[in-house]
């Protein structure tokens, strides 16, 4: 998918771990990892906002557009 | 109205409906081909039949009266040919056997088939899989036998024309009045209806691969 999120780097940048980062944002850590493994179709606004919020990010930081080969 | 266990209850009737098929293609392949059943007279085959007459001036012709310029022309004649599948003449028995069994197999096969996938989808969402791509292969399934069935209906009705007007022709003659012999009538109606309810169900089919495809993509929104 050219949309990936970054989220196992930033991860750790911040020396979180994902069951701690689950907690904090609410979410089960199967689908955070369905975020991590980057298999996720959609994300909402809800979700992004919660991960910019913990990890104290961006959504440019999180997100990358590569092209496809 | 909502029924307790409908799922269940259907897997049980199509269950009901596959066993019934195979024992009456078993039964009456034994009943058209061995003896062991005793001679009884509901033994005898009602074949549909049809008499064309022809139109000369021997034709059943009714006039009335009181409707001016309207007359009434009879020009065809249904009914029922019974045949005895343990007679001794060879031709009858010869007619029955080719142009009966396939046409009874293929009903058979037809019903055991559509039985089978019904009950197979009934079992699934019995058990909570509902919006799957087995269900949905099978509902595909359905909507394709819907479509073929009548097709093959044809094609069995044309192969029991040319077989019993044969038979007809060489073993029944009709005296008194001027007409031909022809086996049974297409039905148009039938045919139509068949047709249309298989489209239905593809669409249904279609229907539910785009929600199938839905719920994958909301599954893996997080």
């Amino acid at each position: 998918m050219p949309i990936r999120l970054n989220l196992d780097q930033v991860m750790a940048e911040r020396g979180i771990s994902l069951t701690e980062l689950a907690e904090r944002i609410d979410l089960t850590l199967a689908n955070l990892s369905i975020l991590k493994t980057n298999k996720a179709k959609a994300v909402r606004f809800s979700t992004l906002e919660a991960l910019c919020r913990e990890l104290k990010c961006q959504p440019g930081d999180l997100l990358e557009f590569t092209k496809e080969k | 109205m909502k029924i307790p266990n409908l799922a269940r209850q259907l897997g049980g009737f199509f269950q009901c409906g596959r066993s019934l098929s195979v024992v009456c293609a078993a039964l009456c392949l034994i009943w058209l081909t061995l003896s062991f059943f005793p001679k009884v007279d509901f033994s005898h085959l009602s074949i549909p039949l049809e008499v064309t007459l022809d139109r000369t001036a021997s034709s059943l012709e009714i006039e009335s009266l009181k409707l001016n310029g309207a007359n009434f022309r009879f020009d065809r004649l249904s009914g029922v040919i019974l045949l005895n599948p343990r007679s001794p003449n060879p031709a009858v028995t010869k007619a029955i056997h080719y142009a009966i069994i396939p046409s009874f197999l293929i009903v058979c096969i037809v019903s055991w088939l559509i039985c089978t996938l019904l009950r197979k989808i009934c079992v699934r969402v019995e058990h909570g899989e509902i919006f799957s791509d087995t269900n949905l292969r099978y509902i595909s399934n359905v909507g394709l036998v819907l479509l073929i069935s009548p097709f093959c209906e044809g094609a069995l009705t044309l192969w029991l024309r040319i077989w019993l007007n044969h038979f007809l022709a060489a073993e029944v003659k009709i005296t008194g009045i001027a007409a031909t012999l022809q086996f049974g009538n297409w039905d148009w109606n039938s045919f139509i209806k068949e047709v249309v309810t298989g489209f239905l169900v593809l669409l249904i089919a279609e229907a539910f691969r785009q929600g199938l495809a839905l719920k994958k993509e909301n599954d893996l929104t997080v």
